[in-house]
């Protein structure tokens, strides 16, 4: 069952960043069509900065996971956008490998070999694109 | 064992409970369609040779067969379709589209019978109405007999048995209601034709359709029943070979049904594969496949009872196909952590959107039985079940 490796199911077990940040600066909301997860990502963002992050929504495991430990990776980053191509590039099967804080991004390179569960763990990140470039 | 009359049972190690989505093939409907393709394969209606005519004999004694399977007169017609989302397009073209205000579905269709009535411009209260539901998902019989008392004259489209929750409808009431009030009825037998002991002459509906694969036939073929009362009512909406009777540039003359509905080479194989398919359940039996089904119910519901923050949808007459929900797991998660235990189940709308939106969720996992179906394979179910359960929880 390696696609639901314990560091995942941690997160979506005792997720920490899912709750309505208080003073939010943007928030932006996603959907995933074909199976009807939902995400609200919420930010304080300052200077390009992500100085918070948090997330509301329902959805698989993966999708939830996904989201919690995105908002765990960016807090206090300005690069959102560069590691979320980063993370989509790794999960259409490039040789990326994240490091340092990043790492725990390494755990969803699994997908690579579930096509229909890709779109499950981009949406948050896709999510936090459009609230990035809006 | 009845399993080992299915080779898929012999190359897998599965437990298989998605037969409302196709139901597995017995060998005896694989060999009688290799011996098609390798012993007299050739064209229907046509051939000045042998193996036509015997092409044509095999194709039309299996029209004649399962005509005779689903109880229906001699005199009533039997169309060979791609399946019942063909079987109900065919109706809303050659026959409903512009003689009736008003088409009345239940709030239990799948998608095929929802979409045809969309294309033809009827939405919701605008030529399109649906019948409401009970707690329990059956049928709301007041409600359909004021539909049909505002809406006279109107044609009713209805599913015999829920493809998602195996809610099965009453079906005589139903047709002597619309009698009443002098509406059309076509049923979409789909989950009914492989476990009811259907008999069209008693029923009298004006239109029945299923589809082969259901009834552990091959894919891509299915059958209409039109009763005799109205055939010559409908108008072929497709056309081309076979359905002719003479053309010239000034015009084209058809054949009589059911031929002239057939445009187009025929899915030969697979209906000879059709008559062996439901050959195979009268072997069975209707008796032992309802007997069978009744007694795996009863354990799912008993098992079901031990899981904590179960929804089992539906009333507890469910004709085998059971939708659940477990709170705060998504069915997707699910469905994959049963298939990786070697569990075949269906996670999602299972093509009923509406009805999945008007109870609040995004979909189900839904178990569906099959004459195969034992109670090994419900027991690993369960046990994979709560091991998915396990690993999601925690």
């Amino acid at each position: 069952m390696s696609l639901y490796k314990e560091t995942l199911m941690k997160h979506f077990r005792n997720p920490e960043h899912k709750f309505e940040l208080e003073n939010f600066s943007k928030k932006q909301d996603g959907v995933n069509p074909s199976c009807g997860d939902n995400i609200t990502l919420y930010t304080k963002i300052n200077n390009s900065i992500i100085e918070d992050i948090s997330y509301t929504g329902n959805g698989c495991a993966i999708s939830m996971a996904s989201a919690d430990i995105m908002c765990e990776v960016l807090k206090n980053r300005d690069n959102g956008v560069n590691i979320s191509l980063d993370f989509t590039s790794m999960l259409n099967g490039e040789d990326i490998n994240f490091t340092n804080e990043l790492e725990v991004l390494n755990v969803f390179k699994e997908m690579q070999n579930y096509p229909a569960r890709k779109s499950c763990a981009l949406l948050p990140w896709k999510t936090l694109t459009t609230l990035l470039n809006s | 064992m009845i399993k080992d009359d299915f080779p898929y049972f012999r190359n897998n190690n599965i437990v298989y409970l998605d037969s409302a989505s196709t139901t597995q093939k017995p060998q005896i409907v694989l060999d009688s369609i290799m011996e098609y393709y390798t012993h007299y394969c050739s064209n229907t209606h046509r051939g000045s040779y042998n193996h036509g005519d015997k092409t044509t004999t095999k194709f039309e004694e299996s029209r004649n067969y399962i005509k005779e399977f689903i109880g229906g007169r001699p005199k009533d017609t039997l169309i060979f379709t791609k399946g019942v989302t063909e079987g109900i397009n065919l109706v809303a073209n050659s026959y409903v589209k512009n003689n009736f205000k008003s088409v009345i579905i239940s709030s239990l269709e799948h998608h095929s019978n929802i979409t045809p009535w969309h294309m033809q411009g009827r939405t919701l209260g605008n030529g399109l109405e649906v019948i409401g539901y009970n707690k329990d998902l059956t049928i709301d019989l007041n409600h359909l007999e004021d539909l049909l008392k505002k809406n006279r004259d109107s044609f009713l489209s209805i599913t015999h048995i829920s493809n998602a929750f195996g809610i099965l409808h009453p079906i005589k009431e139903i047709i002597d209601l619309s009698r009443k009030y002098n509406a059309k009825i076509l049923i979409d037998g789909a989950q009914a034709a492989n476990k009811l002991k259907l008999d069209m002459s008693w029923l009298q509906p004006d239109f029945y359709t299923f589809s082969a694969h259901k009834c552990y036939g091959p894919t891509g073929v299915g059958a209409l029943y039109v009763n005799s009362s109205i055939i010559n009512d409908l108008t072929p909406y497709q056309t081309g070979g076979a359905v002719i009777d003479r053309v010239s540039y000034k015009q084209s003359t058809y054949l009589p049904a059911p031929l002239k509905f057939e445009a187009g080479t025929q899915n030969i194989a697979g209906v000879i594969g059709f008559k062996k398919g439901v050959e195979y359940i009268k072997s069975v039996g209707f008796n032992n496949i309802k007997e069978n089904e009744k007694k795996l119910i009863k354990i799912i519901y008993s098992e079901f009872n031990k899981i904590d923050g179960v929804t089992v949808w539906g009333d507890t007459h469910n004709m085998g196909n059971i939708s659940f929900n477990v709170d705060g797991i998504t069915p997707i998660d699910l469905g994959i952590l049963l298939d990786k235990q070697k569990i075949a189940v269906r996670a999602g709308h299972h093509c009923a959107m509406p009805i999945m939106e008007s109870l609040g969720i995004d979909g189900t996992l839904r178990i569906s039985l099959g004459v195969y179906s034992n109670e090994s394979d419900i027991q690993l179910f369960f046990s994979g079940l709560i091991k998915a359960i396990k690993i999601l929880r925690g």
